[in-house]
């Protein structure tokens, strides 16, 4: 077992399951400078660890998964291009998002904002039955910038991302499992069980199968339909033939 | 401009608008309005569905409203139909009585047999899936509000007679935001829904660092901060 310590991330490797744990609890995981940095760190070494098969995301604390950025950090930077480069110089999004490993987000209590920009980001999310779901960005004049105007309608329909982005509908639990926002919902007290339950079944997986499903999925979303189903067949034959194998 | 506007309340006067649409001239004139009023935050229609063929919309309303960068909340009830569930499809956030019905005939109709054009078979598929939006368009079948819900077509269900009052307060709401916040998300979310995704997550973070221009977004994290309830009403006179 390996075991890494951050300022505002925890780090543990147990069995090919990297367990990331977002831990500010104080703030319920408000997402600071520091934990983009501290995140950016753990998932750069993941995702060149080859004994890593799984990843969970999970947020440390009673009250919740993520309250969403820190907002007093925000307006701090020097220029609208330095914040332009920067968001694209450390994409820590973007490397959660390409990761070739099954990704799954264990959510609980709050998850506002980019709270629910980062479990979207994973392939599942499972919640506790105790979660709640917002976007409250256009409230404070903002909008979401993780991701979340394109991930959310592409999870669960366009007009019910209009909805909580505009109007700032809340869904619960079972609310966001009907739309399709999280797959899965547990009691508050069985959401560690199930989620290492799944964690454990991804991991008997060939990572080179589950690696090629990921990208044959991101394919349905973005080509045309008989692209994606001649890149869906190249896969599928590079992989009986053992090119992309283990 | 300000007098032009829904007064309905107090909390969104001068800054939600209801379109009316019994009218093809007073519908044009207010989404011209709502085109340039650069105070408007929020925009409304209330469609009370006659039922096949006997509703007001006329071809091109659905492009008109569609065309709108300022949300567009819809409350509807009674028989959303054709041209007018194709109006509805062109707003942003819907909402429906608990007794409202909604059906495509065009294709089905034995008088008519006709293509719908202002929408139906782009928008509809987008809105609620591949599936549902078929099996409307081809079998003409009359659909119900708890199957619009589930499919994501409406995202709130009222009582009866109840859908307009709620979409007033739903416009309140989105007026009550950021107003460069509002209209860059709708822009994020239709214009991105086009582009493969790594595309769209640059229009998205291009929006977000130009709202950093925006005065609001300075109220809104310093309310934020202050632990208060952001306050956007400095920018246009209304306070």
């Amino acid at each position: 077992m390996t075991e890494s310590t951050f300022e505002t991330v925890t780090y543990e490797k147990c069995d090919q399951i990297a367990h990331i744990t977002l831990n500010r609890p104080e703030v319920i995981n408000a997402f600071n400078v520091q934990m983009r940095d501290d995140l950016s760190e753990v998932l750069d070494a993941v995702r060149w660890d080859l004994d890593v098969a799984v990843v969970l995301l999970k947020g440390s604390g009673d009250r919740g998964f993520c309250a969403g950025a820190d907002l007093s950090e925000f307006g701090s930077s020097p220029s609208q291009a330095a914040a332009r480069n920067a968001r694209w110089e450390r994409d820590v999004f973007g490397v959660l998002r390409n990761l070739t490993v099954p990704t799954v987000a264990v959510l609980h209590g709050h998850v506002i904002g980019s709270g629910v920009e980062l479990a979207l980001l994973c392939d599942i999310r499972v919640a506790a039955d105790d979660t709640v779901f917002s976007m409250p960005e256009t409230y404070y004049g903002l909008i979401a910038a993780a991701g979340g105007t394109q991930t959310l309608p592409r999870m669960v329909k366009q007009g019910r991302a209009l909805d909580m982005l505009l109007a700032g509908r809340r869904l619960n639990a079972l609310d966001a499992r009907d739309s399709g926002l999280i797959q899965r919902v547990v009691k508050l007290d069985d959401v560690e069980m199930e989620s290492e339950r799944i964690a454990s079944h991804l991991a008997g997986i060939d990572p080179a199968l589950s690696g090629a499903i990921k990208i044959a999925l991101a394919t349905a979303r973005d080509l045309p339909l008989a692209d994606g189903l001649a890149h869906e067949q190249r896969l599928s034959i590079m992989l009986d033939r053992g090119i992309v194998g283990t | 401009m300000r007098n032009l506007v829904n007064q309905s309340s107090e909390k969104s006067a001068g800054r939600v608008l209801t379109i009316p649409v019994e009218n093809r001239a007073a519908f044009e004139d207010a989404c011209a309005r709502a085109a340039t009023d650069e105070d408007l935050r929020a925009a409304m229609i209330v469609l009370v569905g006659q039922g096949i063929g006997a509703n007001s919309v006329e071809p091109g309303m659905p492009a008109t409203l569609g065309a709108l960068l300022v949300p567009v909340v819809a409350g509807l009830s009674g028989q959303i139909d054709d041209r007018a569930l194709e109006l509805a499809l062109a707003a942003d956030v819907r909402i429906c009585d608990s007794d409202t019905t909604f059906a495509l005939t065009a294709v089905t109709d034995s008088g008519s047999g006709r293509l719908p054009s202002d929408g139906a078979t782009q928008r509809l598929p987008r809105i609620v899936g591949p599936g549902l939006a078929t099996d409307m368009l081809l079998t003409g079948r009359r659909i119900v509000a708890e199957e619009v819900l589930r499919a994501g077509l409406v995202t709130e269900i009222c009582p009866a007679g109840e859908s307009k009052i709620r979409a007033e307060q739903l416009a309140d709401e989105i007026a009550s935001h950021g107003k460069s916040a509002g209209r860059f998300a709708k822009e994020a979310v239709l214009k991105g829904s086009d582009m493969p995704l790594e595309q769209s997550l640059r229009l998205e973070a291009d929006l977000a660092i130009l709202l950093h221009t925006d005065p609001e977004r300075a109220e809104g994290i310093d309310a934020f901060n202050g632990r208060r309830h952001p306050d956007f009403r400095q920018d246009d006179g209304s306070k």
